[in-house]
């Protein structure tokens, strides 16, 4: 980046979500930080909802409509923008870009670069089982031992749910005696 | 201040306290319940009703760790237990983590709600009587004490129990070890037909009904019967008791009868929502429709213009007559908005006072005013169900976590000879999967997560795994012990000034033997059903974790808090008499678990309601003299 960072500031804990406490923390570093907001917000425009939507249904095994029917397409694509370091997005996208292009509507390959490509790297596979995680739980994982709700809403839409032929406790309901049943 | 004498102030409006405003002002009394819960709880009606119950609801939707107690109000001058707040305790150094303080050497591991209608906000439902045996396992098996009263004694009260609560379920069906004759009424039957039993059940039953297990050199057949529950379903043409009545003559609650078909109780705010369990499978810790029953249906049905309730009143303690011994007043705490540490104080006065505000805190009030405690058992023999669960993988789809949290149990080890050596136990089957010790279904993408699955096979591990899921508890009954006990003490003071609970508690080898055969019959029914049996216990992880000989076992709670001011014929060993009137006081009443004198194999809410029933009668009696 041809910039001398102080050494009390690391990029790397930079990321798009809190880039005003880190200007309140090291306001010395206010011009590099808001360099490196231009730089990440440079790598994540509007049609990378559209990749996010792609990439999603590789990773979840579940289907576009499927996944457009949870009504959360937007809320999740902004929290990846939102918490996920600026940095790390650019090279997740760019990477997703590669994967999609390179498997060219080939699925046994898309899914074979995929693991190769995205699983297999360190902060593809992070971003990729965080997307995951949202999908399947409606949970953000902040990190090792922290982990958000990204919604109520998000809850109710998890898929892990259908994915095991059930409904999320709570809300859904099949219906009285349904449960006796087998559902398929 | 209040200056006002109602007939009866009752602390509480959990069941006991809703049956009690229930039928003493039906019966034309007044009465005034101090709830220490928010007032927004205390809506019973339309709108508002519904709009406290969303609110419960969003908080269940929006919360990481969906416990018992997670969609209700943490409110910081009225706390709880709450299970997140077990932890492994350290020998000699109390914990204190959460509401309760935690002696030890095992840690209570139970919560409860507090809030109006109680802990029926976030219980399962399930709804069985005691067995006649339990009212009498010192007499038969030198363990415990013997109750002062007879199932027969209770039986009446039973139905009428049943009656308020709602009960779902299949007389014909109950087959339980030395039940006897006429453990129901002839021609009894449940309000409403049993709750449909799940494909798991059912799948389960198909491997392991009648299956013959050892233990301890002796062979027990197994069998699976539905489980009468607490839950709207298809009312029961033949059930014809339309209530409960005070009959001032014959000096007695009496059931009065009905031609019209049962009408299930629905929602509060609508009647119409609720009218058969819907499926949504979250029962703990809340029934989106109320199809389940909760103790605010008890509360809008008493006589209103008799009942008055103060919300966010916490009692603190009770005012006594030096010369007579009779309670002058219930001192409480109302505070402005929850966590404001305001408050101002006032005292309610009545003709009869009750404390229903729960065994531990029931426990509290009566320390904190040194009151009906010439025996010393005030706090002592704290019991709970401790659950041993095993857990395992079935060779076939059981499609878990639908409908209600258990359609199903085994009843075999409920009673038996073998009392003499180890607890007695119930083993519901479970519909939801390993959520309880594992946290499935979270942990089981963060498995895969672990493994780098993704896409359709991820999809597929996550069906395969969680569609064969299978959970077997064994709630053990926990036999009372006078060092298992609720006290009080200076150094632990809530923001209100009122005692926080200190807990001492531990698991005798008694217990510890119940989990040891638990595990052997939990084994050779895996082995029937050819159930990858992946159970495991950590002594790291798990604040339930004990030993014996050689082996680990964690207990968690059943939620069943009991015991702690216990019912007796003997005023030096207990606390109140057959009536729930406490010997010191003539006027003061004690209602909820906290009589039982020992738990039995069953859920106590059923058997708590029963004597609520027969603790209005004799206050109804006592009033009217």
């Amino acid at each position: 980046m041809g910039v001398t960072m102080a050494p009390a500031f690391d990029v790397r804990n930079y990321s798009l979500g809190n880039r005003k406490e880190l200007i309140k923390k090291y306001p010395e570093q206010a011009a590099l930080i808001t360099d490196l907001s231009k730089e990440a917000a440079a790598g994540i425009s509007e049609d990378k909802t559209n990749a996010f939507l792609n990439i999603s249904v590789f990773l979840t095994g579940f289907n576009a409509i499927e996944l457009l029917g949870t009504g959360l397409l937007d809320t999740y694509y902004n929290k990846l923008v939102e918490r996920a370091m600026g940095t790390d997005l650019s090279l997740f996208f760019s990477r997703v870009d590669e994967v999609l292009k390179q498997g060219a509507g080939n699925e046994d390959q898309t899914v074979s670069l995929i693991s190769q490509r995205i699983m297999a790297d360190p902060v593809c596979g992070n971003l990729a089982k965080k997307i995951i995680t949202m999908w399947y739980l409606g949970n953000w994982i902040i990190d090792a031992d922290n982990t958000e709700v990204v919604s109520g809403e998000a809850y109710i839409q998890a898929l892990v749910w259908p994915a095991a032929q059930t409904h999320v406790p709570g809300a859904k309901q099949p219906g009285f005696a349904s449960w006796g049943y087998s559902p398929e | 201040m209040e200056e006002k004498v109602y007939d009866v102030v009752i602390a509480g409006s959990g069941i006991s306290g809703a049956i009690l405003a229930k039928t003493l002002t039906n019966a034309g009394k007044s009465v005034l319940v101090l709830e220490a819960g928010l007032a927004e709880g205390i809506e019973l009606d339309g709108p508002a009703a519904q709009k406290t119950y969303r609110g419960y609801l969003d908080r269940y939707y929006s919360v990481l760790a969906r416990v018992p107690n997670s969609p209700y109000p943490a409110i910081k001058d009225a706390l709880t237990a709450n299970v997140l707040d077990i932890k492994p305790l350290k020998p000699g150094v109390p914990s204190t983590v959460g509401y309760l303080v935690q002696e030890g050497p095992s840690p209570f591991s139970s919560d409860c709600v507090r809030g109006a209608g109680g802990t029926t906000l976030h219980w399962l439902g399930t709804a069985l009587r005691m067995l006649p045996n339990d009212f009498r396992i010192y007499s038969n098996y030198g363990q415990g004490v013997d109750w002062p009263i007879e199932y027969r004694h209770l039986e009446p009260y039973y139905e009428m129990a049943e009656n308020e609560i709602g009960v779902a379920g299949e007389v014909a069906e109950q087959k339980i070890p030395n039940m006897g004759e006429g453990f129901f009424r002839k021609g009894y039957v449940f309000p409403m037909q049993k709750i449909p039993q799940s494909y798991l059940d059912i799948k389960v039953k198909e491997r392991m009904e009648n299956l013959e297990v050892q233990l301890n050199e002796k062979e027990y057949t197994l069998t699976c019967i539905s489980t009468p529950q607490g839950r709207n379903s298809t009312p029961n043409t033949s059930y014809d008791i339309a209530g409960v009545k005070w009959d001032k003559a014959a000096k007695k609650l009496v059931v009065t009868k009905s031609n019209e078909t049962y009408e299930p109780v629905g929602a509060i705010w609508n009647p119409h929502t609720g009218q058969r369990c819907e499926g949504n499978a979250s029962c703990v810790p809340i029934c989106p429709v109320q199809a389940k029953y909760n103790a605010l249906k008890t509360l809008k049905a008493a006589t209103r213009d008799k009942l008055c309730i103060i919300p966010q009143a916490v009692v603190s303690n009770l005012l006594i007559n030096k010369e007579t011994k009779a309670i002058e007043g219930m001192v409480y705490k109302v505070y402005k908005n929850g966590d404001s540490s305001e408050y101002t104080t006032s005292i309610a006065k009545g003709r009869v006072y009750v404390l229903a505000a729960n065994a531990i805190e029931n426990s509290k009030i009566l320390l904190a005013s040194n009151a009906a405690n010439s025996s010393d058992q005030v706090g002592r023999n704290l019991m709970d169900h401790l659950v041993l669960l095993t857990w395992g993988s079935f060779p076939e789809k059981l499609f878990p976590y639908r409908g209600p949290g258990s359609t199903t149990n085994i009843p075999t080890f409920r009673d038996g000879e073998f009392r003499k050596d180890h607890a007695a136990w119930i083993s519901p089957l479970d519909n939801w999967g390993w959520s309880w010790p594992t946290f499935s279904p979270g942990s089981d993408v963060s498995n895969a997560m672990n493994q780098n699955k993704f896409g359709k096979q991820l999809r597929q591990q996550i069906n395969d795994v969680i569609s064969r899921q299978i959970l077997l508890h064994f709630e053990c009954e926990q036999i009372p012990d006078p060092e298992n006990r609720v006290m009080i003490c200076e150094k632990y003071k809530d923001q209100l000034g009122n005692y926080l609970p200190v807990i001492r508690y531990s698991v005798s080898d008694y217990m510890r033997r119940s989990f040891e055969a638990a595990k052997k019959v939990s084994d050779q029914i895996f082995k029937a059903c050819s159930v990858c049996d992946t159970t495991s216990y950590s002594k790291e992880f798990d604040p339930g974790f004990v030993e014996y000989n050689g082996k680990g076992y964690s207990y968690r709670g059943a939620g069943h808090i009991v015991g702690t001011h216990r019912m007796g014929s003997d005023k030096n060993c207990s606390v109140v008499d057959t009536d729930m009137r406490t010997w010191d006081h003539g006027n003061l009443f004690l209602a909820g678990c906290g009589n039982m004198p020992t738990l039995g194999t069953s859920n106590p809410t059923l058997t708590m309601a029963a004597l609520t029933f027969k603790a209005a009668e004799a206050i109804l009696n006592q009033l009217e003299k």
